[in-house]
């Protein structure tokens, strides 16, 4: 028993487990360790496994919030960074502007005093030539050693006078001197060239010195000489004096003044540096000094001619300072001036290289170095560049292939620093270039910062440009990758390196990544392979500003802050950005520390459970192995104690229980087999029974199986007593039925027929009462509808009569109002009639006040008072003129409707009265059919009447034909229902004979 | 030359009369008098046609016990006008002297004009420019003279001419 209910416990746990779908999850379950194991593991692990799911969640979240935040914050420090760049960029070029304002300023000054000092000198000179010349004509010793040329042309001069005046001609600069007599004709000369008697010719510089020297000591500027037949072209200039014997003009002196007369004072000029020099230019155009910069003498030299804009201001009386193209084509800051010389007008000009006035050069330790560069140095600028006005770079620190070159005009105009001058020039405010590759800086990326130098009357005079250097920019947007490494140290905490850089309008590079490689170049800095065209660029470089993840030019996921960097002309996106898998690193670093600790959690569970599952099962093995060889029936088994613990009593209990079971099975078995013998025998006795001998008695036992013997044969005596008196009932009630059956038969069918007939006669005096009744009902609806006929033709009648003596009251209403029309008219017609005189009077008032005050006009001063009055009636007489047309002009309107209202108004009665008579008319015929109606509405209610009584006498004729019928066909059915139980009544007892007949009864008992 | 009370005068009061629908110079015409010419207006007056007379004399009339003549001004200068009903206006003239310095020598005529009834006493308009009388195909010995004002043309006119050609009208009898 216990065994059975063992396994259907077992049974419906398992089929539990099938319908919940389990089975394979816990198969483990079938033992008590592989319970403990799996439930230890499952309650240590899931909450493990939910925490681990949560922290990672919300720590992933948290985490890529504070990398939104931090990439924003190194966005702005980096666009601020940048920013600052920039303006420190454009705050040291303003710097370097005004240094070099002042310095081409103070240039301006000193060459303004050179040229001052120069000018004296010069004059000084000519001064001190023009007493010397005097002095030399009126020295009576001299004029003695002449004497002899006058008087005789073949004289010959004394050789010591020659030494003398060969010396005082030198000392003096003086290159000759030549006698002429007042006809031009040379007495002595000191040039070789000159012989004696020739005549000069006209327009020469001694035949002008001839004119001017007859009057006065005069100097003539360098014009073509008489005696230079060879050098035709060469060109002298002469100081020339009367020279007179006792108060007669006997000739003219000249002297030739020295070609390097002047080049002591104007080739070292002081303070102008290695390319300063300061030269003179006469009204030709040419030198009248020699260049320093030409080994061919310049001077008189029609091969050198200086036509610069200085020596037209110059010749036109100006003096000042100007920066220009000097004759050699350099840019130089020129001071000039003009100088007179006796009658003669010289421009002395004084130039000074602009590179050396703003950048002079100076020896540092043997090398030649100028402020400039060093500060191109200090700043580190790739190069730094001075430009004059008009495009002409005449200063460059680095001096590579575009110094002195026009950035306008020249081979590198097209470069984006051309572009830039450009710019600058014509804004005239600091421009800048975005980068791009630049031939003279090596074809390497460069922009320039250029910002023009003004002048105090805001004239532009020159433009530093500096080159933007890559590096530094680069090291502006590596500075807060730095600062977050140096934090990480600090901290020690992770957090991931953002990568900042900058991409130009045309998606390419103005950073260097750093890391390149990334990108598959080697550097990304304008690199057309490294092209950038992410929605950070495209947004960023529209002015939007946003932070998200999005995929970068390198393809990777980032976490990205974007902005537009601007600055003046230049226009760039600023992205920095993170890559998310660096931001998700520590969370990934989380979860692997929980996957592992998880994991030797689990694996200690395991250990335990089975450890502690060991000593437990070993006990319950036994008592579970001795369990399954008592479910087989085996008592004899004993199961063995190897614990001292619960599971060990438990093992003792069942030892005990199994014995106690075993005995008692034997005892049941013997009592068992007992009785099994009683009850065979009886059941063999009563064998007969069930062929229905009831004839057979039982062996009467001492035991339970006796007394049930005792008992059967009791009843048996009783049961055959019984079954006699049934048998022969039976035979008498099956006789007497059978003669029943067959009269009440013939009964019932007669019954039948009667009941038939009379349904079908029923049947049709029902047709008959119905339509009798239909007749009377139409009958009925006739006569109502007559009568609400007649009724409505009597309310017609009433509406047509008070219609008829409202037609009679409207008649009279017209006439009376036709009445009132017509008193209208007339009185309108009295009204124009008074508006027509009153505009008469108006009229002649009118025409009264006229002629008053034309009266009172004529009457002068006097008739004022009396003219107002009489305008005022006027006025007055015209607007009654006015009011009163318009009255009669409505009084003609009315009369026209009044006429209108009166022709309408007959008709109207006429209509009226038409109307009366239509509708008295309407009334008599109305009359005629309410009669008429009212005698039809009483024939059809007679006729309704009559045919009402026909149809209930009808139906209840009817009504008892029915009920005859259903009398006697209750009377058939009964009948039947006798006969049909007569003849089961019979059968019944053949049955019962039948049945009877079966049992084997006692003879005695008929 | 008036005397300065005269100009006073003058210069106080005009009767001006429109005739409406006419043109001049592209003007609507308005005759002026001075009121002092004026003696009164009449509304309807009985004229007795004269035999032979030309159009614009429309005939005689009497007026305070003396027979004037009634001209159609209008018709006198070849024009015609639009009026509801015409008014007629009594004008007197003075026929200056033949010898200019004899004062006492001169004397006063008087006319019915036929005019429009769109008269009016009125200041003597100012700000009107002068027009040319040649140029308005007018007669201009008829006109003292015509002047282009806001409200129409003013015209002045002279009917010494008509009404006493030197030598047409006899002496009176003294």
């Amino acid at each position: 028993m216990a065994n059975v209910l063992k396994r259907k416990a077992a049974e419906q746990i398992l089929s539990r487990l099938k319908a919940a779908n389990l089975k394979g999850l816990f198969t483990l379950g079938r033992s008590i360790k592989g319970k403990l194991l799996f439930w230890l593991l499952l309650i240590s692990l899931v909450p493990m496994a939910v925490i681990a799911l949560f922290s990672w969640r919300y720590s992933a979240s948290a985490l890529q919030q504070q990398s939104f935040e931090n990439l924003e914050t190194t966005l702005a420090f980096q666009h601020q960074a940048l920013h600052q760049y920039f303006t420190e960029q454009e705050k040291t070029l303003k710097n370097i502007s005004e240094t070099m304002q002042l310095l081409q300023n103070e240039a301006h000054i000193k060459l303004a005093a050179v040229r001052d000092l120069q000018k004296k000198q010069i004059i000084d000179y000519f001064q001190m030539r023009y007493q010397n010349t005097q002095a030399f004509a009126n020295n009576p010793e001299q004029k003695k050693m002449f004497t002899g040329f006058i008087k005789d042309a073949s004289t010959e001069m004394d050789s010591a006078f020659a030494e003398y005046l060969t010396n005082w001609l030198e000392q003096r600069d003086f290159s000759a001197l030549v006698l002429l007599s007042p006809d031009g004709k040379v007495l002595y000369s000191t040039d070789k060239d000159m012989t004696r008697g020739e005549v000069v010719k006209e327009k020469t510089a001694e035949w002008n010195a001839l004119q001017k020297g007859i009057q006065e000591t005069a100097f003539i500027d360098y014009s073509p000489s008489s005696f230079h037949a060879e050098h035709t072209d060469k060109m002298v200039a002469y100081f020339s004096t009367p020279f007179t014997i006792e108060g007669k003009l006997e000739g003219v002196l000249l002297f030739g003044l020295k070609g390097n007369a002047l080049d002591d004072i104007t080739k070292n000029p002081p303070g102008l540096g290695d390319k300063g020099e300061s030269y003179l230019v006469g009204v030709d155009g040419m030198f009248r000094s020699n260049s320093a910069y030409f080994a061919e003498p310049t001077l008189a030299n029609p091969a050198f001619v200086v036509d610069t804009e200085s020596v037209v201001y110059a010749l036109s009386g100006e003096s000042g300072e100007e920066t220009t193209n000097n004759y050699r084509g350099d840019y130089v800051l020129s001071s000039y001036t003009s100088v007179e010389i006796y009658g003669t007008t010289w421009v002395l000009i004084v130039d000074l290289d602009q590179a050396d006035a703003v950048a002079p050069k100076r020896k540092v330790a043997d090398k030649e170095t100028d402020h400039l560069s060093e500060l191109a140095a200090h700043y580190g600028f790739p190069d730094l560049y001075l430009i004059n006005p008009d495009g002409y770079i005449f200063y460059s620190a680095k001096k590579q292939a575009d110094f002195l070159t026009n950035m306008l005009s020249g081979p590198y105009k097209d470069t984006n620093f051309g572009g830039t001058v450009a710019k600058a020039v014509t804004s005239k405010e600091i421009a800048i270039s975005d980068y791009d590759f630049y031939a003279p800086a090596g074809d390497k990326p460069a922009a320039f910062l250029v910002a023009p130098i003004l002048s105090n009357k805001q004239e532009i005079i020159m433009f530093a440009a500096l080159q933007i250097p890559i590096d530094q920019i680069n090291a502006v947007m590596d500075i807060r990758s730095r600062f977050e490494e140096g934090s990480k140290h600090q901290t020690g905490a992770e957090t991931a390196i953002a990568d900042t850089y900058l991409i130009g309008s045309d998606h390419l590079w103005r950073s260097e990544s750093s890391n390149a490689k990334k990108y598959g170049v080697e550097k990304t800095l304008l690199n057309p392979k490294a092209k950038v065209a992410t929605e950070a660029v495209t947004e960023a470089l529209s002015g939007k500003d946003n932070t998200k993840i999005i995929v970068n030019g390198a393809g990777e996921s980032v976490l990205s802050s974007w902005a537009q960097f601007k600055y003046k002309d230049l226009t760039w996106a600023i992205i920095s950005e993170v890559s998310e898998d660096a931001v998700h690193q520590p969370v990934t670093n989380l979860l692997k520390i929980i996957g592992v600790t998880v994991l030797s959690a689990a694996a200690l569970i395991a250990v335990v459970s089975l450890l502690v599952a060991g000593g437990v099962t070993r006990q319950v093995k036994e008592i579970v192995q001795v369990m399954s060889k008592v479910e087989k029936g085996d008592y004899s088994m004993q199961a063995k104690v190897t614990s001292k613990d619960e599971l060990g009593r438990l093992a003792g209990d069942f030892n005990t229980m199994t014995g106690t079971i075993q005995n008692l099975i034997q005892t049941r078995q013997e009592e068992h087999d007992k009785l099994n013998n009683s009850i065979i025998q009886l059941l063999e006795e009563i064998t007969q029974l069930a062929d229905g001998d009831l004839t057979i008695r039982a062996t009467v036992t001492d035991d339970v199986i006796g007394t049930l013997a005792d008992s059967l044969n009791m009843m048996l005596d009783e049961l055959g007593r019984a079954f006699r008196r049934i048998k022969d009932s039976a035979e008498q009630v099956g006789s007497t039925a059978n003669v029943l059956s067959s009269s009440t038969g013939e009964l019932a069918d007669q019954n039948n027929t009667q009941s038939q007939l009379l349904n079908e006669a029923v049947q049709k005096i029902s047709l008959l009462t119905a339509e009798i009744r239909g007749a009377a009902e139409k009958a009925g609806q006739s006569a109502g509808t007559s009568k609400i006929s007649s009724q409505v033709a009597e309310d017609g009648a009433t509406a047509v009569r008070e219609t008829s003596h409202s037609m009679e009251a409207i008649r009279s209403n017209v006439q009376n109002t036709a009445r009132a029309i017509k008193r209208l008219g007339e009185s309108s017609q009295e009204i124009s009639d008074f508006a027509r005189t009153i505009n008469e009077i108006s009229d002649r008032t009118s025409i009264l006040a006229l002629n008053a005050s034309i009266q009172a006009a004529a009457a002068g001063e006097e008739g004022r008072g009396f003219a107002v009055v009489a305008e005022e009636i006027q006025r007055l007489a015209e607007r009654a003129a006015v009011s009163t047309r318009q009255i009669e002009t409505l009084i003609r309107n009315i009369l026209g409707e009044i006429t209108e209202a009166g022709v309408s108004m007959d008709a109207s009665i006429q209509e009226v009265v038409q109307g009366t008579k239509l509708s008295q008319n309407a009334l008599a015929k109305l009359e005629e059919i309410t009669t008429r109606s009212n005698e039809v509405a009483e024939l059809i209610e007679g006729v309704a009447s009559a045919s009402k009584e026909q149809a209930d006498t009808t139906a209840a004729l009817a009504s008892k034909m029915t009920d005859i019928g259903r009398v006697s066909l209750e009377t058939a059915q009964e009948t039947m229902g006798a006969s049909i139980s007569m003849r089961e009544m019979a059968a019944m007892g053949d049955d019962m004979l039948q049945a009877v007949a079966v049992f084997k009864l006692e003879k005695e008992s008929r | 030359m008036p005397d300065e009370q005269g100009i006073k005068r003058a210069a106080l009061k005009t009767v001006a009369v429109r005739l409406t629908g006419a043109k001049v110079l592209d003007q609507e015409p308005v005759l002026l008098f001075a009121t002092r010419q004026v003696e009164e207006i009449l509304q309807d007056v009985e004229v007795r046609p004269l035999p032979f007379a030309p159009d614009w004399l429309l005939g005689l009339c009497a007026w305070r016990r003396q027979v004037l003549p009634v001209v159609d001004i209008a018709k006198l200068h070849g024009m015609s006008f639009s009026a509801d009903r015409s008014l007629y206006m009594v004008i007197r003239l003075v026929v200056p002297a033949e010898d200019e310095k004899e004062n006492s020598s001169r004397r006063m005529l008087r006319c019915i004009l036929k005019v429009s009834d769109r008269i009016a006493a009125r200041e003597l308009p100012k700000q009107c420019a002068a027009a040319a009388i040649e140029a308005s195909g007018l007669d201009p010995a008829l006109f003292k003279g015509l002047f282009a004002h806001e409200d129409g043309m003013m015209m002045v006119p002279n009917l010494l001419p008509t009404l006493c050609p030197p030598a047409a009208w006899p002496e009176p009898a003294v």
